[in-house]
């Protein structure tokens, strides 16, 4: 706030110092960070949002685990993939209740050479399509330039890993889809990739996908399930992005599945209309569902830490960059916070100004840990990235060595050769029975069969949620005879460093893979308190610049109002046009999940427009009352366009959805409330009177930010 | 567990507010003794601790902790508006 009068060639006390920093630095990228705070905290349930998303799978039935119809569901499998490697099952859960099975098909690769083959090619492969130039360089050379660190990956760890699935999945002609997805799944960027997982894991996982970084996309269901599917729990799979867990790995898989047709489509990601083996089915029938395309909830997951429509890598640079400037300000913040105690629960509304400040505090410092935790480690998610020297210096060998010691960590799967020998499966209900009474009720998130039909099949369990922050990202995991049900040795645990320990729970943090409704809920929360204190300190600014200013309207005045309005109004519009779109765009149109995105974005656009051509209040009004009204009547579109309507969901039980229309219901309202207050609103200023005020309503825009997030 | 958690931290926020000169004149009419602020917040800081354990028995030791910012987070928020709009309410909670 003392922007205006700040000089910078006396001393001056570090409080103005940092109110200086604390202003510029929140407002430079705070329209950027208010994007990605709301994007972020919907991402919370980006899960639930997909699966609102495709109404075809809200007939799903709630069913316990006893009651799953895994009979039904194995012999889909041995149907479709007899000869497959390995089976998967993501069993039903309180995020997801379809039932969604994949599998990885055998290995039929010459054994001898492979992995000097698989280089050139994969890496041949992944030249090709994606990055052009670049990456086919590095694809080529098979190696090692040293940053090259994609193509590296591939040869290296890719070689590692995914050779199986690679081998197998072109076998299929899918190849290009697949590989895209394992590449999406991954991870962005050499550098980036690690950005995603903690620490060296990252590295390690992603390398394979540097190809897929690029467009393609999305981690994609396709790869939870793939990667599940390699049998290798405790392996990189398993701490990678993707948790170990059934909601994550259909996190990926619903969305990813989808995102995965719309990249074949939309971005040509390669493998032509292939949706890759993948099934959702009703748990109780064993009936199989067929969700439409959609760009789920995962657009708005990739938009908060990617944006869209760019290079991922500078994407990330510059969400790297916001972060930065959140940390500045929030560190600034506190400093700047002269009261924080004395005001701790102050908030005085009606005051203009006053009450914008107490609005701004309170949502600041009632959640800081969250804000300090969800900041930081959304910096050290970047980490490797943002900060190579770390790994340079500790490494002065090259990248060599440290991905030769991340590849030491890794668990190699010790689970038998196949005998060749057939023999029939075991029963599945019984050995859920016996892992969940092994966890005193836990319940099992995902079953892989490896080897289905062979007599050295194993079947492996995994719990559905995590038992800690502090475990890496291990899951406990029993693994049985898949012949004969006995229980075998559980599979070997991945050793985690400190560091890698440190990164990992700070992942978990971030990422809420941990999450069981409660915290999750609580997480949410606490985004939309960060999104209020965003969007409460934009408004702030220019509330306390309004009143001073009696004459014309200074152009960048008006400037920050503009963005402010388009900005914070603006994105709420899009938010809901992403969701109508969702559902007014026919089922069947091939490009129909990048069309949501566009409309997204042309909503968006149109907002920003609107804010330039109108009064600064009429366009807060306008723009409230128009999100409001989207949103209150999403539940109503739902019901209107094949979804479950909501007394269904309630009879139903069916609390994602519940929650889905139950929160578009209680934000429409709230934005609709927020709109007439501020029409009826009048500046206590009297200089103000003459021109248009923002919304200057104190308590109640933030109010509208929380309904709309 | 969640509930009682939250509950918990709530009305440890509400004593320490009462133990404030500005909140507790607001809940109370009168600011009272220096030495009855303090006993308040003496006993918020208390029903704050006892939150802890409460989220830790529902949700294990890591994410426990981790859930209690959060519900300390929302219980504080939910105080600072019922301290805005109806601070009186909270008269028969604390004495």
């Amino acid at each position: 706030m003392k922007g205006q009068t700040m000089t910078f060639d006396q001393p001056r006390p570090l409080r103005q110092s940092m109110s200086w920093l604390h202003t510029w630095s929140g407002l430079l990228l705070g329209w950027l960070l208010f994007a990605i705070f709301v994007t972020g905290t919907l991402s919370y349930f980006r899960n639930e949002i997909t699966f609102w998303m495709q109404p075809e799978l809200h007939g799903a039935q709630p069913v316990a685990t006893d009651q799953i119809a895994f009979l039904r569901a194995l012999a889909l499998l041995g149907r479709d993939a007899p000869d497959a490697q390995q089976w998967s099952l993501t069993l039903p859960t309180p995020r997801n209740p379809t039932l969604g099975l994949s599998w990885q098909a055998a290995e039929n690769r010459p054994p001898a050479g492979d992995v000097a083959r698989e280089r050139p090619d994969q890496s041949g492969i992944r030249g090709e399509g994606e990055e052009g130039g670049r990456r086919g360089n590095r694809g080529q050379g098979g190696a090692p330039s040293p940053d090259s660190a994609a193509a590296e990956r591939s040869s290296s760890d890719g070689a590692i890993r995914e050779r199986p699935n690679r081998e197998g999945m072109r076998g299929e002609g899918e190849e290009g889809g697949r590989r895209g997805n394992r590449g999406q799944g991954g991870a962005p960027s050499p550098d980036s990739a690690a950005t995603e997982r903690s620490s060296s894991d990252g590295a390690i996982r992603e390398r394979p996908n540097r190809g897929g970084m690029r467009g393609e996309g999305e981690e994609g269901g396709r790869r939870g399930g793939l990667q599940r599917e390699q049998g290798e729990p405790d392996s990189l799979a398993a701490i990678e992005d993707r948790p170990p867990v059934g909601d994550a790995a259909r996190e990926r898989s619903n969305s990813g599945e989808a995102r995965g047709a719309q990249r074949q489509q939309g971005q040509g990601g390669g493998g032509g209309g292939h949706r890759g083996p993948r099934l959702v089915l009703d748990p109780a029938s064993g009936s199989t569902l067929e969700g439409r395309p959609t760009a789920g909830g995962n657009f708005l997951y990739r938009f908060h830490f990617e944006l869209y429509g760019m290079d991922r890598i500078w994407a990330r640079w510059i969400v790297g960059i916001a972060t930065m400037f959140m940390f500045v300000a929030l560190v600034s913040g506190v400093i700047v916070h002269r009261r924080i105690f004395k005001d701790f629960f102050t908030f005085r509304p009606g005051k203009g100004k006053r009450s914008w400040l107490d609005a701004h505090n309170a949502s600041s410092v009632l959640s800081l840990p969250f804000h300090l935790i969800i900041t930081f480690s959304g910096l050290v998610l970047f980490g490797n990235m943002l900060v190579p020297s770390a790994q340079q210096s500790a490494y002065p060998e090259g990248l060599d060595a440290y991905r030769a010691e991340a590849r030491r960590m890794f668990v190699p799967s010790d689970i038998p050769k196949p005998s060749g020998e057939r023999a029939p499966l075991t029963d599945l209900a019984a050995l859920v029975a016996v892992a969940q009474n092994t966890w005193n009720g836990e319940r099992v998130g995902s079953i892989t069969i490896t080897h289905p039909g062979d007599r050295n099949a194993v079947i492996e369990m995994r719990q559905m949620n995590f038992p800690g922050l502090t475990g890496g990202r291990n899951i406990p995991t029993l693994r049985f005879d898949g012949v004969t049900g006995e229980a075998l040795a559980t599979p070997p645990m991945r050793e985690s460093s400190l560091v890698q320990a440190i990164g990992s729970t700070l992942n978990l943090l971030h990422r809420g893979f941990f999450a069981t409704p409660v915290p999750r809920w609580l997480l949410f929360l606490a985004g939309i308190g960060g999104s209020l204190m965003i969007a409460s300190g934009l408004i702030m600014w220019s509330v306390s610049r309004a009143r001073k200013s009696p004459g014309p309207v200074p152009w960048g005045h008006r400037l920050v109002e503009v963005t402010n309005i388009a900005a914070i109004a603006g994105l709420i519009v899009a938010i809901a046009v992403h969701f109508w779109a969702n559902r007014l765009i026919p089922a069947n149109l091939a490009t129909r999940a990048d069309w949501e995105i566009y409309a997204f974005f042309i909503a968006w656009a149109i907002m920003l427009l609107h804010a330039l051509l109108r009064p600064g209040k009429a366009a807060w009004v306008e723009q409230l009352a128009c999100a409001g009204a989207l949103f209150a009547l999403l539940p109503v579109v739902n019901a209107a366009t094949g979804g479950l309507a909501l007394p269904g969901s309630i009879g139903r039980g069916l609390g994602l959805l519940i929650g889905f229309d139950l929160c578009a219901l209680v934000s429409g309202a709230g934005l609709l409330f927020t709109a007439y207050k501020v029409h009826n609103h009048v500046p206590r200023a009297r200089l103000a009177a003459e021109k248009p005020l923002p919304g200057t309503e104190p308590a109640l825009l933030p109010a509208a930010m929380e309904e709309a997030a | 567990m969640n509930l009682l958690c939250l509950v918990l931290s709530f009305w440890g926020f509400a004593a320490i507010s009462a133990g404030m000169e500005r909140h507790a004149k607001d809940i109370f009419a009168a600011a009272g003794s220096l030495r009855a602020r303090r006993l308040r917040l003496l006993a918020g800081y208390i029903l704050l601790a006892l939150a802890l354990p409460a989220a830790i028995a529902a949700h294990g030791l890591s994410i426990g902790i981790a859930v209690w910012f959060g519900i300390l987070a929302l219980a504080s928020s939910a105080l600072a508006l019922v301290l805005a709009y109806c601070p009186r309410i909270l008269r028969w909670a604390l004495r």
